[in-house]
């Protein structure tokens, strides 16, 4: 019994070791990194979570968290957070990661060897969000003081997601997805983007997108428009549309109708809003909506089949307070599908012609439903097929609800 | 040993045996050697002064004595009287004939009285024995048992040559029957077992009003001579283990028997593993349970805590006060003591490890709330975690032995200045505070302190793997435990029941849930042959 007993401390030692044991003090978490070109070389900002000793005899509310902003450049990745050990008293622990904020530029350029770091890193995350950063630098952005929430990164990832959960324009993009749309022939990526804003201090709207995006923001609008008083320009930060690619190059962004109907046929809208604004005023809140994309091979003419059903819900109606009769739910139901079918039908317009970019993954659909066709012509689906590939819509949207208000005053 | 018994053999008359005891206990002072003549002789009432009800002794047993005696006396007396009227009779013949009758009937009532003229010490102590109102008297043989067990038990020894009498005369010495000290129940009896053993035996006794439960009652301890019952019902318990815990009593060679816990060390000897293999228990509502579920009570002279065996590593889970509420409430306060369980035994293993190797497996947030708290603590997680064990260790142990009065200052100087004041000095995190906390608490669900200990050791096990390697350390540990317990038997049956060897039904009445009152009509095969607990009668009997 004490031999078997040595014997296991002994293996657990040589194989997993005490050697690996890091005390909490000795690490400093890495929440964010930002990867920027610099004359050619990579210019890695990491914020560096540093939280606060709580206060146990005051009333200890909750820590105020301060961040470190660690900045290196060299000609790798790798080596320019290596060289930050030179600078931070602690190690670099990249397994909190939550966010890869890169720019413009390393999009454009250089996506596989920035990123190429973090799939090989073994203690890496490997659940963090990648994000462009619209305009400006990424270690700026990253540096944007926020009221919302104490750490800059949090309030970046957090409204990712919420406006991937309420409004239906973005994607949470983590890293094996990523990965996926990155080496799988067929798809293309598509990546959350930021912007940030200098509200009062410069003129308003400093860029056309985000205007707008801040007119129709209602659910999920996790974006504080003051900021810390600490900071002598007002600076907020706020999601953007989607940046589409094309061949792993980074090409531009999308409009918000285009993002909405990106996340609407690859299934990842959870919930989002449509507006029409014609004659009646309605807000359609969006429960549900899945598309079913279907191959078709006829007469030497390659068909697609997009069939999209969603119901809503009556958010907000211009006409009359109360009960909506039926017949005007089903002209609502006509008006909301005709809507979103000219989303749908846009953005693949503009896709097979304009940005020229497989964002809807039809290659893939193809050569996993169609493979025998698709291999004959493999080698030039994008240069030839890709453009003239028949799409048929289909919009089916339902109201279950018929509108009525249900609460008792 | 030859030698005494020579000496025993050559005792002949009083005062040899007066003499034997007097240099046998060394002229004890706390001994008493009363004489009472009877007579034309003299007997001795010998008694420990201490043991004994000296009340009793006086009230009865040297008064019943004395009344016997006086008794013959007149009656001696009477015979001297007839026997003078005999003679004036004869004197005078020509008495009247009445008065011849009546000298017969007196006469006659005197030979009823006394049968022979010869009036004997032994009828006396005869008389003694069937008169005395005092329960136990019984005759002992000098030769064949030990007078001076007797005389420490608390009986008093009427000693005339070789015939010795013991009569009970124990005084109050027990405390009275009072509340579970450590069992304690919300609904259920509030009586629990006391050092006496006959009243324990009765608390269990006027639970279970049937013959068939059987006391089986032997001497154990050369020096002590303590009482041990083994208690069982005869239809229901296993036959085979009967014999097999009457054997192993019997081959007990030992000094003194102490307590239960004795009997409990010695039976549970080839156990190797930390966790109890017998129930010790104070609630004689719980031992009539288990002797209904067909397991075997041992009733220890002086020790409030009854043995039950076998038990099972469930039964240390559970709680009488399951029996005594409702079966659904019952079920979420299993929940909570099964999540205790595990909590008592992983939560400073898991701590550690999440902290000191798998830092990524924890919540960002939570982990900067770690973080934070650990900030400017000068020692290693591990270092802390046993620095706050220990010092809650030692205050669980100060708080046992301090006396009641003492007991607050302990607690409020102990958990709440020294707990704040470390963590106000840095010296350990409060998270650590909470995370030993919390363990200690749902250490404390489980009443049976040699459970609790076993899970404390068990604790301190995973906290070693857990700092040698992380949650694979923490993987590690699960197994030798899991390999533990699956390895412990108890008396033969596995510890680890019903979970391996694996019994749904149990598992369905019992793991979760109170098994149902009335509609749970059979007992467990692990533990009796006879299952069946009421005879179901099929059709109408009246």
């Amino acid at each position: 019994m004490r031999y078997k007993l040595i014997v296991i401390i002994i293996a657990m030692i040589l194989l997993n070791g005490l050697n690996n044991s890091r005390e909490l003090n000795d690490l400093a978490i890495v929440s964010a990194i930002g990867i920027d070109k610099e004359d050619g070389n990579f210019k890695v900002s990491a914020i560096v979570l540093n939280p606060e000793k709580q206060d146990s005899g005051s009333s200890s509310s909750s820590a105020s968290n301060k961040m470190i902003v660690y900045e290196k450049t060299a000609s790798s990745v790798q080596e320019a957070i290596r060289s930050m050990i030179l600078e931070s008293p602690k190690r670099l622990y990249l397994a909190h990661m939550e966010l890869l904020l890169i720019s413009e530029e390393v999009a454009k350029k250089d996506l596989a060897n920035a990123l190429d770091f973090f799939i090989r890193d073994n203690e890496g995350s490997n659940d963090f969000l990648f994000v462009i950063s619209k305009g400006t630098s990424p270690s700026e952005a990253l540096q944007v003081k926020v009221q919302a929430e104490e750490i800059p990164t949090e309030n970046i990832v957090k409204s990712i997601k919420a406006s991937n959960r309420y409004m239906g324009i973005t994607t949470e993009n983590l890293l094996d997805n990523t990965l996926e749309n990155l080496l799988e022939e067929g798809e293309e990526v598509v990546m959350p983007s930021i912007v940030v804003v200098k509200s009062e201090g410069s003129e308003e709207g400093s860029s056309e997108d985000s205007s707008e995006e801040n007119s129709g923001a209602t659910g999920g609008s996790q974006e504080n428009g003051s900021s810390s008083s600490s900071t002598e320009e007002n600076e907020k930060i706020l999601v953007d549309t989607l940046a589409y690619f094309k061949d792993n190059e980074f090409k531009g962004y999308m409009t918000k109708e285009e993002s909405m109907a990106y996340t609407i046929l690859r299934n990842k809208f959870k919930s989002g809003i449509m507006e029409i604004k014609d004659k009646d005023k309605l807000v359609a809140e969006f429960v549900q909506c899945n598309a079913k994309l279907t191959p078709k091979y006829e007469n030497g003419k390659y068909i697609m089949d997009i069939e999209v059903k969603g119901i809503c819900n009556i958010a907000e109606t211009g006409k009359k307070l109360g009960n909506v009769d039926y017949r005007s739910i089903e002209e609502y139901e006509k008006l909301i599908s005709q809507e979103l079918y000219t989303y749908i039908k846009q953005y693949v317009d503009k896709c097979t012609n304009e940005y020229n970019s497989d964002l809807m993954g039809y290659g893939k659909i193809f050569r996993e439903k169609l493979n025998k066709e698709y291999k004959k012509v493999e080698d030039v689906f994008y240069k030839d097929i890709f453009k003239n590939i028949e799409t048929n819509i289909k919009v089916d949207v339902s109201f279950p609800n018929d509108g009525g208000i249900n609460k008792k005053w | 040993m030859e030698q005494i018994e020579e000496k025993i053999q050559n005792l002949k008359t009083t005062e040899d045996v007066i003499k034997y005891i007097k240099e046998s206990t060394f002229d004890s002072p706390d001994m008493v050697y009363r004489e009472i003549k009877v007579l034309n002789e003299t007997i001795y009432a010998v008694y420990n002064e201490a043991l004994t009800d000296t009340d009793i002794i006086s009230n009865f047993v040297v008064k019943s004595i004395i009344t016997i005696s006086d008794d013959y006396k007149t009656n001696t007396n009477l015979k001297e009287i007839a026997n003078e009227l005999d003679n004036y009779i004869d004197e005078s013949l020509n008495v009247e004939k009445t008065k011849i009758n009546k000298k017969q009937r007196v006469y006659d009532n005197l030979n009823k009285k006394c049968p022979n003229n010869e009036i004997s010490i032994e009828d006396i102590i005869d008389a003694l024995s069937k008169k005395i109102s005092i329960s136990k008297v019984k005759k002992i043989d000098l030769s064949s048992e030990d007078i001076f067990y007797y005389i420490y038990s608390g009986f008093t020894c009427i000693i005339r040559n070789r015939d010795i009498l013991v009569v009970e005369t124990k005084g109050t010495i027990d405390r009275a029957i009072s509340t579970p000290m450590t069992e304690n129940t919300i609904k259920g009896p509030k009586d629990s077992f006391t050092e006496n053993y006959q009243t324990n035996l009765a608390l269990i006794r006027k639970r279970i009003k049937t013959e068939k439960l059987v006391l089986d009652e032997s001497k154990i301890g050369r020096r002590s001579k303590t009482k041990v019952g083994v208690l069982y019902i005869s239809d229901i318990a296993k036959g085979e283990l009967v014999l097999d815990i009457k054997k192993r009593l019997k081959k007990i060679d030992i000094d003194a028997i102490l307590d239960s816990n004795y009997i409990l060390e010695i039976l549970e000897s080839s156990n190797k593993s930390a966790f109890p293999t017998m129930i010790s228990t104070e609630r004689p509502d719980l031992v009539s349970l288990y002797l209904l579920e067909g397991r075997i009570a041992i009733v220890v002279e002086n020790s409030p805590f009854t043995l039950v065996l076998p038990a099972f590593m469930e039964d240390f889970i559970n709680n009488m006060d399951d029996y005594y509420q409702k079966s659904q409430d019952v079920t979420i306060t299993k929940i909570v003591r099964y999540i205790a369980f595990f909590i008592t035994i992983f939560t400073p293993a898991v701590y550690i490890s999440l902290i000191t190797f798998n830092q990524e497996a924890i919540p960002t947030e939570l982990l900067l709330s770690f973080v934070s708290q650990r900030k400017g603590v000068p020692f290693p997680a591990f270092f802390e975690a046993i620095l706050m064990i220990l010092s809650f260790e030692i205050l669980r142990e100060g708080d046992y032995r301090v006396p009641n009065a003492a007991g607050n200052t302990l607690s409020i100087v102990g958990a709440l200045i020294l707990g704040d004041a470390a963590v106000s000095a840095g010296i350990v995190s409060p998270i650590m505070i909470i995370v030993i906390a919390i363990t200690t608490i749902s250490g404390l669900m489980f009443p049976d302190i040699n459970m609790s200990n076993s899970l404390r050791i068990w604790r301190l096990i995973f906290l070693v793997f857990a700092s040698l390697a992380g949650l694979i350390g923490v993987g590690v540990a699960t197994l030798f435990l899991i390999t533990k317990v699956s390895a412990t038997s108890s008396f033969t049956k596995p510890y680890s029941y019903p979970v391996s060897p694996i019994n749904f039904k149990t598992l369905k009445n019992r793991f979760l849930k109170r098994e149902n009152i009335s509609e749970n009509k059979y007992r467990e095969r692990i533990l009796t042959n006879n299952m069946t607990k009421y005879k179901v009668n099929r059709g109408n009997n009246l």
